[in-house]
C-alpha cells in the first residue's frame, strides 16, 4: 500500500470518527432541544388557553364594570340632583335658622322686658300689699271712728227728736196762746198744719224723663207737710227776693219731703239753696 | 505469485505501489467528510449549551435547554 494511501486512510478514519461523534452529540442535543420545544409548545398552548380564559373573564368583568359604571353614573347624577335639592333645602333652612335666631333674639328681649316688668310688678305688688295692710289698719281705725260717730249721731238724733218734740210742744203752746189771746185767725187744733209758717231750703233738684223738675226740701211731716200741700220757692238775690215757682208735695217723710216744681212760666230754674216758705206774705 | 511477494527469475523488476482509483475515491471521501465535519461542527455547536459541540444538554425535562449565543 502506498504511503499516501495509508495517510489518506488514517485521515479518513479520523474524519469518520469526528463526524460520527459530532453527529451523535448533535442528535442528543437536538432531541433535548426538541423535547424542550415540545414542552414549551404545550406550556404555550396552556398559557394561550389561560390567556383566552382570562381574556373572556376580563371581558365579562369589563362588561360588568361597565354596567356598574353606568349604574354609578346614574347614581352620581341622582346624587348630584339630590345634592342640589339638599343645598336648596340647606339654604332655606339657613334662612329659617336666621329668622329663628332673630325671633329668639326678639323673644329674649321680650322675655327680658317681661322679667323687668315682672320684677317691677312684684315690687308694686309688695308695695301694694304694704299699702293695703296700712290702709286696712287705717280702715279699721276709720270704721271704729265711724262707729263712734254713728253712736254720737244716734245720741244727737235722740236729742234732736227730743228737742223737736219740745219745739213742737212749744209751738202748739204758742199757737194756742195766740188763739186764746188774740182771737184772730182760724182755730188750729191738733198737729201743726201748713197754715203754720214754716221755712226751709231745697236740698237737691233733678229733672225726670218727662222734663218735670223734682226737688227735695228739708221740711217734713214734723213741719206739717203732707201730700198735696204747696210751698213757695223764693230765691234771695242780693237782698231781693224773687219768686221761682211752686213746690207741690208728692211724698213727705218725717224731716224731708219730695215734690214737683211748677215754675209758673217765670223762666227761673229751682236750684239747691233756694228757700221754700209756706206763706209768701211773711 | 507476485501477490505473495515472490520474485520469479526473469520477471520484471519489482516496482513500488502506485496511486489508483481507490486512492482518488478515498481522497474524495476525505474531502466530503471534511465538509461534513465542518457543517456538523457548526450544527452541534449551535445546539450545545456553551458552544462546544460535544457538550451535552441536561436530561432533566423540567429545566429548559440552554443554547449558545
Amino acid at each position: 500500500m502506498h504511503t499516501v494511501t495509508k495517510f489518506l486512510v488514517v485521515l479518513a478514519a479520523v474524519f469518520g470518527i469526528g463526524l460520527s461523534s459530532l453527529t451523535i452529540a448533535f442528535a442528543i442535543n437536538n432531541r433535548a432541544v426538541l423535547t424542550d420545544y415540545d414542552r414549551l409548545l404545550s406550556a404555550n398552548a396552556a398559557l394561550q388557553a389561560r390567556e383566552q380564559e382570562a381574556a373572556a373573564s376580563a371581558a365579562a368583568e369589563a362588561d360588568r364594570l361597565r354596567r356598574e359604571q353606568d349604574a354609578l353614573r346614574q347614581q352620581i347624577s341622582a346624587s348630584e340632583a339630590e345634592l342640589l335639592r339638599l343645598r336648596g333645602d340647606g339654604a332655606e333652612l339657613r334662612r329659617d335658622k336666621l329668622t329663628a335666631n332673630q325671633q329668639v333674639t326678639t323673644l329674649q328681649n321680650q322675655i327680658s322686658q317681661l322679667n323687668e316688668t315682672t320684677r317691677m310688678l312684684t315690687e308694686l305688688s309688695d308695695r301694694f300689699a304694704a299699702e293695703v295692710t296700712e290702709l286696712r289698719g287705717t280702715e279699721l281705725a276709720l270704721r271704729q271712728n265711724e262707729i263712734d260717730l254713728l253712736d254720737r249721731i244716734s245720741d244727737l238724733q235722740s236729742n234732736n227728736e227730743a228737742l223737736t218734740a219740745t219745739v213742737r210742744g212749744l209751738r202748739e203752746q204758742i199757737a194756742r196762746m195766740e188763739n186764746d189771746g188774740g182771737g184772730e185767725g182760724e182755730a188750729m187744733a191738733g198737729s201743726p198744719d201748713i197754715t203754720t209758717f214754716v221755712t226751709g231750703m231745697i236740698m237737691e233738684t233733678e229733672r225726670d224723663a218727662s222734663g218735670a223738675t223734682l226737688a227735695r226740701v228739708d221740711l217734713g211731716t214734723e213741719d206739717g207737710l203732707s201730700r198735696g200741700k204747696r210751698l213757695f220757692i223764693i230765691r234771695n238775690e242780693g237782698g231781693n227776693r224773687r219768686l221761682v215757682g211752686h213746690f207741690n208735695v208728692e211724698s213727705a217723710d218725717l224731716q224731708f219731703a219730695e215734690g214737683v216744681v211748677n215754675t209758673l212760666g217765670l223762666g227761673l230754674t229751682p236750684q239747691r239753696g233756694d228757700i221754700v216758705v209756706s206763706d209768701i206774705r211773711r | 505469485m507476485s501477490q505473495y511477494g515472490m520474485q520469479m527469475p526473469g520477471g520484471r523488476a519489482n516496482r513500488g505501489p502506485s496511486m489508483g482509483v481507490i486512492d482518488a475515491l478515498l481522497l474524495l471521501a476525505i474531502v466530503a467528510m471534511g465538509f461534513g465535519c465542518y457543517f456538523m461542527y457548526q450544527a452541534a455547536a449551535s445546539v450545545s449549551p456553551d458552544g462546544q459541540p460535544w457538550q451535552m444538554q441536561d436530561n432533566d425535562p423540567s429545566t429548559p435547554v440552554v443554547l449558545s449565543e
